[in-house]
């Protein structure tokens, strides 16, 4: 985008672009480098008249060197910027808009916040020159001279105030207050035009502290809708610091944000706000925000009757709004299942049918044929990664939708209608979500736990998900409820959906009244953003960047554990050759042999049904399919005659109670850990530690429960 | 002329009649939360709507908050009789 048309979209008038950028707390410095290129560039964008002489445009492309100094490298190089702001002002939005995709997530150090950093690429114009020849880089129309340079950025998380009331606000709070190593050089306060009064609470204290701040002002479309016109040049001067209009969404105003990013560091530090005094800190601060609110936006007209208000009169109501809401459920519910699944055989069959195919040829060309190396590749390292993959258009499905229904607004509403029912059973509205799709998949449930707006609460839903009975787990009751069961197989598997609600509602009392016993249901306070068009590029954008991070995590815990088993199956403990012997006689099937008679109790300590519970463990899925295989069944969808072999063995194993004994094997699918990839997407999101505890609990869980139900039910039937 | 003001809880006030807020709540994790949205005393505000399940949702400066009916029944706020 050429700077003059950035000047029209962006709504800076040139005439007003150097005073944007030259505060009060930044004065005009003729007689150096910046305001050199300040003047240079309100020339350029009003006139473009070439401001570098032609005869120094020769030369490379590269990256340009030494002699041609920039501005940024006036002070020092490897600059970090910082953007900071509320929930829902557009700050990520303007974090993706600044980097792209080359983000990475992760904890703060020694904390449990999770920050973005991300590099800023940028083309610095070149503000001297003392090269013979100059070997600077041209700017596309040859006017100026500049050099790539580049920058991290940090996306810190959504903070109202320093106050600090969560761990995301202490760490807004400490990189502010404290001057270490980690503080940035520079400070950008994300506000919303729209709300710019409740926005700029964070810059009053921000101004408090000697620190290099740029307001950058968003949603000034959505103001401009509400009657509202952000006067951005008596803005700047009301606060003292530099403010920029711009459009992550739509990637406008970036330009002139670059030049004033780059103007604030090569600036010394401001120094910071003088109180008034008399009045107690938030009174004086919202003076203050008062008096710059009045001098910066101007109204024009009043306010009309907005579309949100309209559409929250349906989507807010008494009847229908739930219904509303059951029917997005139902959308993400339907997306999340039946539309992923066709995706998933796809990738999945690809990978099993002509990569497996193709690798099995290459093996037999080099005369591996039939050896155990044919397995590793084959059944381990490619099935392990066909799994992988067959997670992949889930998740990908599952981050669109999140994005879309953060980024519409709607998910702020459905946080206020589900907030009673959830207040009942001590968690957020928001908790409803990851819920309702940890039924369809837990995988993509537990990523959903984003929603949640603080570190506590995500950990604790993390923890009940393994709970919601997924719709793997649902094609092993159907098969031993039809086994068993006969005509009563329907209720069998309706009561495995009630144990399963249960189970959330008791485990999540349980962790609150024992390790989080500090978490009070916290009263709903919300902010309900004004209903918007989600943009392509930015539900993609963040959709990418978590799948990134999922893939990252899970790729190797997920295709670990299936060479593992597969290495389990080829260890001969009964003589015979590695990697070419029958499941019976391998270390797995002896090591299923001594762990069966632990689940005597429960009445199925055989060790074809433990291992089963071992390969449910990798993927409930396979389940059946490993059962056919166990007892050599050819078509294990043939559930009479695999149904046979299985009775057989529940009928020996339970001592002849063989209805209890699978209603406990059924109790305890339900409730021990679902799945690795579950275990990989936990990891992702609350650690090792808490996904090994989780493990435990579930373990625990659901052996003390299938006992209970072998024991007491073994007296009656 | 004397006016009439009579104080009243949140959830209690008329939908669509602009109230003064009278005072913040006790409890300094909400009440810092809701300072930050904007409510402090003499600020004026109205209830646009009743949401399903009781929630309230005011005009806090232009913006829409929602707050809980628990916490609609702590926060005091005026009305012109």
């Amino acid at each position: 985008m050429s700077q003059s048309n950035q000047t029209n979209t962006d709504g800076v008038d040139s005439r007003r672009l150097l005073p944007i950028t030259v505060t009060p707390s930044n004065p005009p410095r003729r007689d150096d480098s910046v305001s050199v290129t300040l003047d240079a560039a309100v020339r350029s964008e009003s006139s473009a008249h070439p401001v570098v002489s032609p005869a120094k445009l020769v030369g490379s492309i590269a990256t340009g060197r030494a002699c041609c100094r920039t501005q940024d490298e006036v002070a020092t190089g490897g600059k970090t910027i910082a953007l900071v702001g509320a929930p829902n002002v557009g700050k990520s939005t303007l974090f993706n808009a600044l980097t792209g995709s080359r983000v990475t997530m992760g904890n703060w150090p020694g904390t449990t916040v999770e920050v973005s950093r991300g590099v800023w690429r940028y083309r610095a114009d070149a503000t001297t020159c003392d090269c013979e020849t100059c070997q600077c880089e041209p700017d596309r129309d040859g006017s100026t001279l500049a050099r790539r340079r580049e920058s991290t950025i940090i996306d810190l998380p959504g903070a109202y105030s320093l106050d600090s009331t969560s761990p995301d606000e202490e760490l807004t709070h400490e990189l502010v207050a404290a001057d270490t190593a980690q503080t940035p050089d520079l400070f950008v306060a994300v506000v919303d035009a729209a709300h710019l009064s409740r926005s700029l609470y964070l810059v009053a204290e921000l101004r408090e502290q000697a620190r290099r701040l740029v307001v950058a002002v968003t949603m000034s479309d959505v103001a401009r809708r509400h009657g509202i016109e952000v006067d951005t040049y008596a803005l700047s001067e009301a606060l003292g610091v530099p403010v920029v209009r711009v459009d992550p969404r739509h990637r406008v105003g970036l330009d002139t944000l670059t030049r004033v990013f780059l103007d604030a560091l090569a600036a010394p530090i401001p120094a910071s706000r003088s109180r008034l005094s008399g009045d107690s800190d938030a009174d004086e601060r919202f003076a203050w925000i008062a008096e710059a609110v009045n001098q910066g936006t101007v109204y024009k007209g009043t306010t009309h009757q907005q579309f949100s208000d309209k559409v929250d009169r349906f989507v807010l109501a008494p009847v229908v709004g739930p219904m509303i809401f059951l029917g997005v459920m139902w959308l993400v519910f339907q997306i999340t299942t039946t539309v992923a699944a066709p995706l998933q055989d796809g990738l999945e069959s690809i990978v099993s049918g002509p990569v497996a195919d193709a690798a099995t040829w290459a093996l037999v060309q080099i005369g591996l044929g039939g050896s155990w190396v044919e397995g590793l590749v084959v059944s381990g390292l490619i099935s392990g990664v066909g799994m992988l993959l067959s997670f992949t258009p889930l998740m990908a499905l599952m981050f669109i939708l999140l994005a879309l229904l953060e980024d519409s607004g709607y998910l702020a509403r459905a946080a206020v209608l589900t907030d009673r029912v959830m207040g009942a059973l001590g968690l957020p509205g928001r908790a409803f979500l990851p819920l309702v799709v940890g039924f369809g998949c837990n995988v993509p449930g537990i990523a959903a736990t984003r929603v949640l707006s603080t570190p506590r609460q995500r950990l604790l839903t993390v923890m009940l998900i393994p709970f919601t009975a997924c719709s793997a787990r649902l094609t092993v009751f159907v098969m031993l409820g039809s086994v068993f069961f006969g005509k009563w197989a329907g209720t069998a598997v309706f009561v495995m959906y009630v144990v399963s609600i249960l189970l959330v509602v008791v485990a999540g009392f349980a962790l609150r009244s024992t390790l989080w016993r500090s978490m009070m249901a916290e009263p709903l306070v919300i902010d309900l953003p004004p209903y918007q068009v989600p943009t392509v590029r930015l539900t993609c954008s963040v959709a990418w960047t978590r799948l990134k991070g999922f893939l990252q995590t899970a790729s190797g815990i997920i295709v670990a554990t299936v060479v593992l088993v597969w290495l389990a199956q080829a260890i001969p403990v009964n003589g015979g050759v590695f990697g070419q012997i029958e499941v019976e006689d391998s270390a797995y099937a002896w090591l299923a042999r001594q762990v069966a008679p632990l689940f005597s109790l429960a009445g199925f300590g055989s060790w074809q049904t433990v291992s089963a519970l071992v390969v449910g463990f990798v993927a409930k899925e396979a389940v059946i399919s490993s059962w056919g295989q166990t007892y050599a069944v050819a078509d294990p969808d043939d559930y009479f005659s695999l149904g046979q072999h299985i009775q057989a063995a529940f009928e020996t194993s339970s001592g002849g109670h063989t209805l209890p004994a699978v209603a406990a094997l059924m109790i305890f699918f339900l409730a021990y850990t679902p799945c690795v990839a579950t275990l990989a997407a936990q990891t992702r999101e609350v650690g090792w530690k808490w996904t090994g505890f989780g493990v435990v609990m579930q373990l625990v869980v659901a052996s003390v429960m299938s006992i209970a139900v072998f024991q007491i039910g073994s007296l009656f039937l | 002329m004397k006016s009439l003001v009579s104080t009243l809880s949140l959830d209690q006030a008329p939908i669509g009649r602009t109230l003064t807020i009278a005072a913040t709540c006790d409890d300094g994790v909400v009440a810092r939360r809701l300072t930050s949205l904007g409510w402090r005393v003499g600020v004026q505000i109205q209830v646009t709507q009743r949401a399903s399940g009781g929630a309230r949702i005011i005009d806090l400066n232009g913006s829409r908050v929602a707050v809980s009916r628990n916490l609609a029944r702590a926060l005091p706020v005026e009305v012109a009789a």
